[in-house]
């Protein structure tokens, strides 16, 4: 039997007149339009069980009236599993068996890994030890007998003093109290000493004498 | 005349329900006993897949015949006949071959595994309580050495019951339900053979459920029965 999606609406609204305590109108008793609205809905999902389409979200009162007319069709033989489903069950059953029963040998194997690795654990941190000792001696050994580098020579400075970076203390000289807020004429002295380094070593680069 | 009131087309389509029931399938199982027995010892000494033929075999068997009559509802139906393999296969070992099919005991496991269900899901469940309460909560111990006609035994009882439950219902209720449920005619034929609308079947059908819910859940509710029949 093929399954199909169900075609009756998910119901979930509460069957007023049709819970377990309610009484059964008679079959010559007139149907309002509530009763044949649900009448119409139940003969759908009972439509779709016999197709084979499994019910949607169904209210209480319903599920347990679908599930009546469906025990009722099983107890005269109506309904049936099938070759298929039947073997994909007991497949299923016996797959989750085999791999309920692994896990046992997994265990074992698990705890003699554990056992050794617990052996291996317990000599550990005595070899971290060691091993760091060793280390350290040999870095505090290169750093001892390491052969000392050789002494770069300065350089030699050929370059003129107006050429040098060079303080001006010996331009500006002490100053004074009184001309401490000229500060705007020592810059203007700084400024055309450098300034007249810097013309020298241009003319100096294009060979004109002075 | 009401619409609802009889057809003359009323007294065929009430003749009883077992006149026209599907038979029970005579031979539907393709396993014997000593196939079963070789089976089973098979899987004791780890073979667990040698059981798949018999587990096919009376999957189908349990879902037809025990589940489903009691549940009313293929997957919940389903889950229970997946949950009384895995029992069994994990339980193979204390199944002692006494010459008989492995089957009573597989019945026996699904039955506790539906009043399970029933216990877990406390929720109205008066047909399906009933026909659990109706179910023997031991396999006989006598029973048939031969599962087919174990679950031969079981749909005739299972039959019976209906039978008994439709005979209280009005004439009308009980032409509805036949024709539908056990006939399984469509909507439109049903509604024909009743000489009514298809509409006015289906509020017939709705009603009839309901009657045939309400008379079978209350004429067989014993709550002390189900109650000693728990595990």
């Amino acid at each position: 039997m093929t399954q199909r999606p169900p075609t009756s609406a998910p119901s979930t609204a509460p069957l007023d007149g049709d819970g377990e305590h309610d009484a059964v109108p008679a079959p010559d008793d007139a149907a309002s339009s509530s009763e044949r609205m649900r009448a119409a809905q139940f003969a759908e999902l009972l439509d779709d069980d016999v197709n084979g389409s499994p019910p949607p979200a169904l209210a209480v009162a319903t599920r347990n009236q679908l599930e009546t007319a469906v025990a009722m069709r099983a107890s005269v033989g109506r309904v049936t599993l099938d070759d298929a489903a039947a073997a994909a069950m007991v497949a299923s059953v016996l797959q989750d068996a085999s791999v309920r029963a692994q896990p046992a040998a997994a265990v074992d194997e698990l705890a003699a890994h554990r056992s050794k690795a617990r052996q291996r654990g317990s000599r550990t941190p005595w070899l971290v030890a060691g091993g760091s000792m060793v280390v350290a001696a040999a870095a505090v050994l290169m750093l001892v007998l390491r052969p000392t580098p050789p002494t770069a020579p300065a350089a030699k400075t050929n370059v003129p003093l107006a050429w040098q970076s060079r303080p001006a203390d010996p331009l500006i000289g002490a100053i004074d109290r009184a001309q401490a807020g000229n500060a705007a004429a020592r810059i203007d002295a700084i400024y055309a000493d450098r300034l007249d380094g810097y013309r020298n070593a241009r003319y100096a680069q294009a060979g004109v004498v002075q | 005349m009401d619409p609802l009131s009889p057809s003359p087309a009323l007294a065929q389509a009430s003749a009883p329900a077992s006149a026209a029931a599907p038979s029970s399938p005579s031979r539907e199982l393709a396993i014997d006993l000593a196939t079963e027995q070789t089976s089973i010892a098979q899987a004791q000494a780890g073979d667990l897949s040698a059981l798949a033929p018999v587990l096919t075999a009376y999957a189908k068997l349990l879902y037809a015949t025990v589940v489903m009559p009691r549940v009313g509802n293929a997957t919940i139906a389903h889950d229970i006949v997946r949950e009384t393999l895995a029992t069994a296969v994990e339980k193979i070992d204390r199944f002692a071959w006494q010459g008989k099919s492995i089957y009573p005991w597989l019945r026996q496991i699904a039955i506790n595994k539906i009043f399970d269900m029933h216990r877990h899901h406390q929720r109205s469940r008066r047909l399906a309580d009933a026909l659990a309460m109706q179910t023997d909560a031991t396999t006989d111990a006598d029973a048939s050495p031969d599962a087919q006609l174990i679950a031969d035994q079981e749909r005739r009882h299972n039959r019976a019951r209906i039978d008994a439950a439709l005979a209280q219902l009005a004439d009308r209720y009980r032409s509805a339900l036949e024709l539908r449920l056990i006939h399984e005619l469509s909507r439109e034929d049903c509604a024909k053979q009743l000489g009514v609308t298809v509409s006015t079947f289906d509020v017939l059908l709705f009603r009839a459920v309901r009657a045939f819910r309400k008379t079978f859940g209350t004429r067989n509710s014993q709550p002390e029965t189900l109650a000693g029949a728990l595990p």
